[in-house]
């Protein structure tokens, strides 16, 4: 196999307040292959945006992140300098946002919106210097006839846009929604990009026109080879869009694989939940499920499973650290899930409930736990600041590379 | 507490209690705020027992001519070019500067507010003609209006206080009409309406009650700039009589010694920075306190 | 509404500012106490003198007919003439309007200068010592009356400092530097009040724009923090100060007013005083409406600069 595309291991990010240290992303890993979708899906507030606001760096000072890796076609990102990083935002790797009214800037034309990123990342020879970009928004007031220009009219047309010439010239309050978000998909292509952020992209948009616009991303990934990383609350489009899902609960990755896996075999309970709370036509239910409790409160966010309050499987292990289970029998991909029901020694019950803990499960996970919490302190975690620290960092196993070749921790 | 301060609707004299509470936690938080509240206060101490705190009689031409300031003596501040003391003339000065500063505003403040509601509650042809007389206000400079008010009127502390507070009506007005619009849309007007309460009785129960946070921001900033009003007409010598100590007058008749006594124009003009200073403070305490943004885009 | 709708209603709205500030004043004018002809005659006059006087004035006709009369003649640009000496009001007014338009022009030209780049530097450097010195000094410019700045000028400088007069005016045929360095001290008075209130709506309106989606976008580009500052961020920033920033003009205005007087320039607002002192009612009306028609044409100006940044305006449509 391949290297990914993307390839993150142990993401954490926290943000200091006045109350204590929040933890918004904790401990995620993930990978995203060429030309794959791969969809986050989660509550809103479960961390799904900081997830992707840390992989390209666009936190503010406020934010600390931390990661063994995040590499991107080998380059590890949170090493690189912020030159370097700019080069790859916009282009390598661009978004999508949510709100394309706020998202869009409200006093530059359509046009320059878009020239701009093919400037700053295409090959059209023309000047990017801070100057250059200030006498053309502030003295020629426009880049109409350069290439970069042509280029955005071309992309506007790419994502279906009418009359792309005249809208080029155009402000964002002069069109509608829907074609103010096709305008930022054609934003994010005109970087030539291998990877496509989309976060929420069509949660501020009507119903209508929500189908048009995914499919609008999907078709133009697939025909330009593009990877996405989907991130979004809605299960439906989930089930459509994405080759491979992670479920975020309480900035923490519950369960991760093949879109098929997690909605036919849902492992966690909160996926159960979830999936339970999906309404269905052919449904035979009185009542759609609802999950009781609320969500934990993420700052300082005691260890264990965040999800044990709302669980009704919830057992005595669960207050242990949680360590990534691979689910033997999944066809397709690889299918993970941070679930102590799943340790070997533990017995389940047909309902799914937990009928003994033997000596061995308590064993055999303080054993996991000791392996991972040595690779911690090994300096596997370290400051987004300290590269010296994480050159090495490529070459050290990662927890699953250890569940993969090793076995020697005796959990599967 | 007594029990004025724990009415039903947790409400003291129509202020919510929560902005009581809000702005007492944020002068606990700010230094700056708490820098504004002890400045206020003193000044409002120093101004309200001038009489019962000032050393000597303001008007009495009790000692020699432009002496400068010296602790030790009798006259710590200095004197006048009539032998005047200092000290005195500009504790009594706070009276009026302060007490013309507040006056001007609340005379400002209950017009406009009357305006905005009714202009706001009513609307139609009421709000056309209320806001476009206000929007002509606007489009005029304040010194103006305020000269030519007290030249009309004369001098006097009542003509100054509604001189300078003229030129506020539109800030108050429009803060409460576009308030008073944007409850109107809410539903629990339609609520109080459904219920059957009168015009009267939802302006005063409901919409006033909201308006309450952005007026008093507003009402403090506006303090702050009637003072530096007030001290302008009176060094043009058309505030109070030139007799009345007033900071902005002392500060006039000191200019005519600057050179020989530097102190009869500074002074003043120092405890005049150092108030507005302090209200200025203490109005953005509230508006951090209050939520109240300071430009509105569009 | 499209720019040409709205450049119209502005201009239209203009017309009646001008208009109603004329009627204002006509009517607060002559309701000040004291009859002029009494007043030019002084002393003990006999009733006939002051009737004949009086003719002469206009002053015996009817309220109304007064107005009109009046009006017509400003339309033509005639502003009467001064009870006092006689001579056209406009005349005098030019004469002395030299002074106080440009040191208003300079205060605003340096309070713009100082105010806008340092309330972007306060607002990207939030919480930091810049911040906190920029917020500091704009604090003390809008709590000090711009007059005693003047004071506080000429006896720290105008001590120390030979080559800057704090006296007097001298005009701008006599050479730039002359007229620069006369006009300097009083400039900044009338100036830094000014730019407090710039520098502290600048300041807040961009930090409400650096946590825009927008700017977000941009970083997500790849642009340089600097581009994304200046090229997304800063006319977004300005709409809204842009407006505040004309209305506020009256400040300048009003501080140019004492300022002149600490600087014994013969400008706009010694005579104005002077008039009101001498109750020269044609003077009087005069300057005031040349004040506010310099306030509604600094803000038609404003207008057409707030129709530039803003597109929402200028191409109307949308919501």
């Amino acid at each position: 196999m391949t290297d990914p595309l993307l390839d993150v291991r142990g993401l954490t990010t926290s943000f200091e307040t006045g109350q204590g240290r929040l933890t918004a992303v904790d401990d995620i890993t993930f990978q995203i292959e060429e030309g794959e979708v791969f969809g986050v899906v989660g509550e809103s507030g479960s961390g799904k945006s900081v997830t992707a606001l840390s992989v390209m760096r666009l936190l503010d000072d406020a934010g600390t992140v931390e990661a063994d890796e995040v590499r991107f076609k080998g380059t590890d990102l949170l090493s690189v300098s912020e030159s370097e990083m700019r080069s790859i935002r916009g282009g390598e790797i661009s978004m999508i946002f949510q709100d394309p009214m706020t998202s869009l800037n409200p006093v530059m034309t359509i046009g320059e919106q878009i020239a701009e990123v093919v400037r700053h990342h295409g090959d059209v020879g023309e000047r990017t210097g801070f100057w250059s970009e200030m006498r053309r928004k502030y003295v020629t007031g426009t880049s109409e006839g350069s290439r970069s220009w042509q280029r955005a009219v071309e992309l506007l047309e790419t994502v279906g846009i009418p009359e792309p010439e005249k809208r080029a010239t155009e402000y964002p309050h002069q069109l509608s929604g829907g074609m103010r978000q096709r305008v930022v998909i054609a934003q994010a292509l005109a970087g030539d990009p291998s990877l496509i952020i989309a976060d929420e992209p069509t949660t501020a948009l009507d119903v209508s026109i929500e189908a048009q616009i995914l499919n609008e991303i999907l078709e133009l990934s697939e025909e330009f080879g593009i990877s996405v990383l989907l991130i979004t609350h809605d299960l439906g489009v989930v089930r459509e869009t994405c080759d491979r899902v992670a479920v975020m609960y309480a900035s923490e990755f519950m369960e991760t694989g093949h879109v098929n896996d997690i909605f036919e075999d849902p492992h966690h309970p909160y996926t159960e939940g979830l999936l339970a709370s999906i309404p269905r036509i052919a449904d035979e239910r009185e009542w759609l499920s609802v999950i009781e409790g609320t969500v934990p409160d993420l700052i300082d966010k005691p260890s264990g499973c965040p999800f044990r309050d709302r669980c009704d499987y919830a057992f005595e292990l669960c207050d242990r650290p949680l360590v990534e289970y691979e689910i033997e029998g999944s066809a397709l991909e690889t299918h993970t899930v941070r679930c102590h029901r799943e340790n070997e020694h533990v017995e389940v019950d047909d309902s799914g409930h937990v009928e003994s803990v033997p000596d061995e499960a308590v064993a055999a996970l303080e054993r996991r736990i000791e392996a991972e919490s040595a690779r911690d302190a090994d300096g596997g975690v370290s400051p987004t600041a300290d590269a010296s620290a994480r050159a090495d960092g490529g070459s050290r196993p990662s927890p699953a590379a250890d569940a993969e070749n090793g076995g020697d921790h005796g959990e599967y | 507490m007594s029990s004025r301060f724990d009415t039903e609707g947790g409400r003291i004299f129509g202020v919510r209690t929560d902005l009581v509470e809000q702005f007492v936690n944020t002068v606990r938080r700010d230094l700056k705020a708490k820098i504004g509240v002890v400045i206020v206060t003193l000044f409002l101490l120093a101004a309200i027992f001038a009489p019962e705190l000032a050393p000597y009689d303001p008007m009495a031409q009790d000692f020699a001519p432009l002496q400068a300031p010296a602790l030790s003596s009798e006259t710590p501040l200095g004197t006048d070019s009539f032998g005047r003391d200092l000290l005195s003339r500009l504790m009594y000065g706070a009276r009026i500067s302060l007490g013309v500063g507040l006056g001007a505003v609340l005379f400002g403040a209950i017009t406009g507010v009357l305006l905005g509601l009714v202009a706001g509650f009513y609307g139609g042809w009421v709000d056309d003609l209320l806001m476009r007389s206000v929007d002509v206000m606007w489009a005029f400079p304040w010194l103006l209006i305020a000269i030519m008010l007290v030249s009309i009127f004369g001098q006097g502390v009542w003509n100054v206080i509604i001189a300078v507070g003229f030129a506020y009506i539109d800030d108050f007005a429009r803060i409460t009409r576009g308030e008073v619009l944007s409850i109107r849309e809410e539903e629990y007007m339609l609520a109080a309406e459904s219920v059957g309460l009168g015009d009267l009785e939802i302006i005063f129960e409901e919409v006033f009650p909201n308006t309450v946070a952005p007026i008093i921001v507003q009402f403090t900033v506006l303090v702050a700039r009637a003072m530096l009003a007030e001290a302008t007409l009176s060094f043009l010598g058309l505030g109070v009589k030139p007799s009345t100590p007033t900071w902005g007058s002392l500060l006039g008749q000191g200019r005519d010694f600057i050179t020989q006594a530097w102190w009869i124009s500074i002074l003043p003009g120092v405890l005049i920075m150092i108030t507005v200073l302090g209200i200025n403070l203490f109005g953005d305490a509230l508006r951090d306190a209050f939520d109240v943004r300071e430009v509105d885009s569009e | 509404m499209g720019l040409r709708e709205y450049l119209l209603k502005r201009l239209v709205h203009s017309v009646f500012v001008m208009l109603f500030v004329v009627t204002v004043v006509f009517a607060a004018v002559r309701s000040i106490p004291g009859d002029p002809a009494r007043l030019m005659l002084g002393g003990d006059v006999d009733t006939a003198t002051l009737e004949a006087l009086r003719a002469e004035l206009g002053l015996n006709q009817p309220l109304y007919i007064q107005y009109f009369r009046w009006l017509r003649r400003l339309l033509t640009g005639d502003l009467g003439e001064s009870i006092r000496t006689g001579e056209p009001v406009l005349g005098s007014i030019v004469q002395v309007a030299g002074p106080t338009l440009s040191i208003a022009a300079l205060g605003m030209v340096i309070a713009l200068v100082i105010a806008i780049p340092t309330g972007i530097i306060s607002a990207v450097k939030r919480y930091e010592i810049e911040d906190y010195l920029s917020t500091t000094i704009a604090f003390f410019g809008i709590s000090m009356p711009a007059f005693w700045i003047g004071i506080v000028l000429v006896l720290v400088i105008g001590v120390n400092v030979e080559s800057i007069p704090t006296f007097g005016y001298t005009p701008i045929d006599e050479g730039i530097s002359p007229w620069f360095r006369s006009i300097l001290l009083p400039s900044f008075a009338v100036g830094f009040p000014y730019g407090g209130i710039l520098m502290r709506m600048m300041r807040s309106s961009m930090l409400e724009v650096l946590n825009e989606d927008y700017m977000r976008t941009a970083r997500a580009k790849g642009l340089s923090s600097n581009l994304v500052l200046f090229k997304h961020g800063l006319q977004n920033a300005l709409i809204p100060v842009v407006t505040l920033a004309g209305i506020f003009l009256a400040v300048v205005l009003g501080g140019v007013v004492a300022v002149e007087i600490v600087f014994g320039i013969r400008g706009l607002g010694r005579l104005l005083i002077g008039s009101i002192n001498r109750r020269d009612f044609p003077l009087i009306q005069g300057t005031v409406l040349l004040i506010a028609f310099v306030f509604v044409l600094a803000n038609i100006v404003v207008d057409l600069l707030y129709t530039m940044i803003n597109p929402r305006i200028k191409y109307g449509g949308g919501d």
